[in-house]
């Protein structure tokens, strides 16, 4: 710090001088677009018995598609067996948005299909309903997109008989939803914050995606000077740990390249042909301006 | 403008983050190492041979079996 009669301050405290020279100073005006970001759809498959894991960081799938693969078999039946069947179509369901990109559980539905294999004075008609809800359990996963099990149990034929119904239940997950596609669907939120901050997920399905700008008001200045405009940046890594909570690292130092020019009047503002200037943003990490030094050259 | 001029890589996953190694946790291992000390006591005291039990370590890789990757910075 120095303090010259002629050239005035260069970056002194004007507060300690009983006649103040009025220093160069800075504000900055800063805005942000915050947006908590949480990825939609059903968790993809895990099985550790069978060596599936989930992704790094974990993904999810939008849409699930059920497929039933069913016989039943009643002695009292015509013919004796046959009640088989495959049921792709209708059992697809699909998770939506809201008009602010929110997640939206598919509707419960129930698919019914009907069967009448009667024939002669045998009663075969059937009604079999499925629910694309139906989950098998992650113990069953095959992928981390795939999933099937078998089942077979009795069957009450009617009439007192006892059958079989034997069959594969398959679930297949596709459509993978990502953040980008949340950042693009979600109404950021506007709030006053002077970093940008966009996490990094590990074992979960939220984070955080905040952009950040500003301008420099710079006053006091004396017209016909020219000064050296450098904003205070740091940053450190951000990391979504258990429980959903950021895991901050330790703050370094960023450089920047200074800003000069000559004073036209005294004051000036700093932005980005006309914008205000977009704080750096780098997944996995913050970035924060924490002010603005100004000093003639 | 004010840019970064060390822009540092993105982090996507933990794997890019420098210092961060993937461990493999597995709860039979952890398990035996608070009852292996345990065990080691009472073979000493009453001759037995826990320690060695066949039954345990069946159960340590069925524990190890179920559980899954975790992540431990180094």
């Amino acid at each position: 710090m120095s303090f010259d009669l002629f050239t005035c301050c260069t970056g002194a405290d004007d507060a300690k001088y009983i006649h103040p020279c009025a220093c160069p100073t800075t504000s900055l005006q800063f805005q942000a677009e915050h947006i908590d970001g949480v990825l939609c759809g059903r968790n993809e498959f895990y099985n550790a018995a069978n060596n599936v894991y989930h992704s790094s960081p974990p993904k999810r799938y939008l849409t699930k598609t059920n497929t039933y693969n069913q016989t039943i078999t009643c002695s009292n039946w015509c013919p004796t067996t046959v009640f088989s069947r495959s049921v792709y179509s209708n059992s697809t369901i699909s998770y939506t948005f809201d008009s602010n990109g929110n997640c939206i559980n598919p509707p419960f539905t129930i698919l019914e299909v009907y069967s009448n294999l009667s024939r002669d004075d045998c009663d075969g008609a059937e009604t079999t309903r499925y629910d694309p809800h139906d989950e098998l359990g992650d113990n069953f996963a095959q992928s981390t997109t795939f999933s099937s099990t078998s089942f077979n149990s009795p069957y009450n034929c009617t009439f007192g008989v006892t059958g079989s119904n034997v069959g594969t239940i398959t679930t297949t997950l596709s459509n993978e939803d990502t953040e980008q596609a949340v950042i693009a669907r979600k109404t950021p939120i506007n709030i006053s914050e002077n970093s940008s901050l966009y996490s990094t997920r590990t074992t979960g399905y939220t984070f955080v995606y905040r952009t950040c700008a500003y301008t420099i008001n710079c006053s006091n200045l004396i017209v016909g000077f020219d000064y050296k405009v450098t904003p205070t940046i740091r940053k450190r890594t951000a990391i979504h740990g258990a429980f959903d909570r950021i895991n901050y690292g330790t703050f370094e130092d960023v450089e920047v390249t200074p800003y000069t020019f000559t004073a036209t009047a005294t004051t000036e503002t700093i932005d980005d042909n006309g914008n205000p200037i977009d704080v750096d943003l780098v997944q996995g990490y913050q970035y924060e301006v924490t002010g603005a030094t100004i000093e003639k050259v | 403008m004010f840019k970064d001029k060390n822009r540092p890589k993105p982090i996507t996953s933990v794997n890019d983050i420098p210092g961060y190694k993937e461990q493999e946790f597995k709860l039979g291992d952890q398990v035996e190492k608070i009852a292996q000390p345990i065990a080691k006591a009472i073979d000493a005291v009453i001759g037995t041979n826990i320690q060695e039990c066949g039954g345990c370590k069946k159960r340590k890789a069925a524990l190890n079996k179920l559980t899954s990757k975790a992540h431990k910075f180094k």
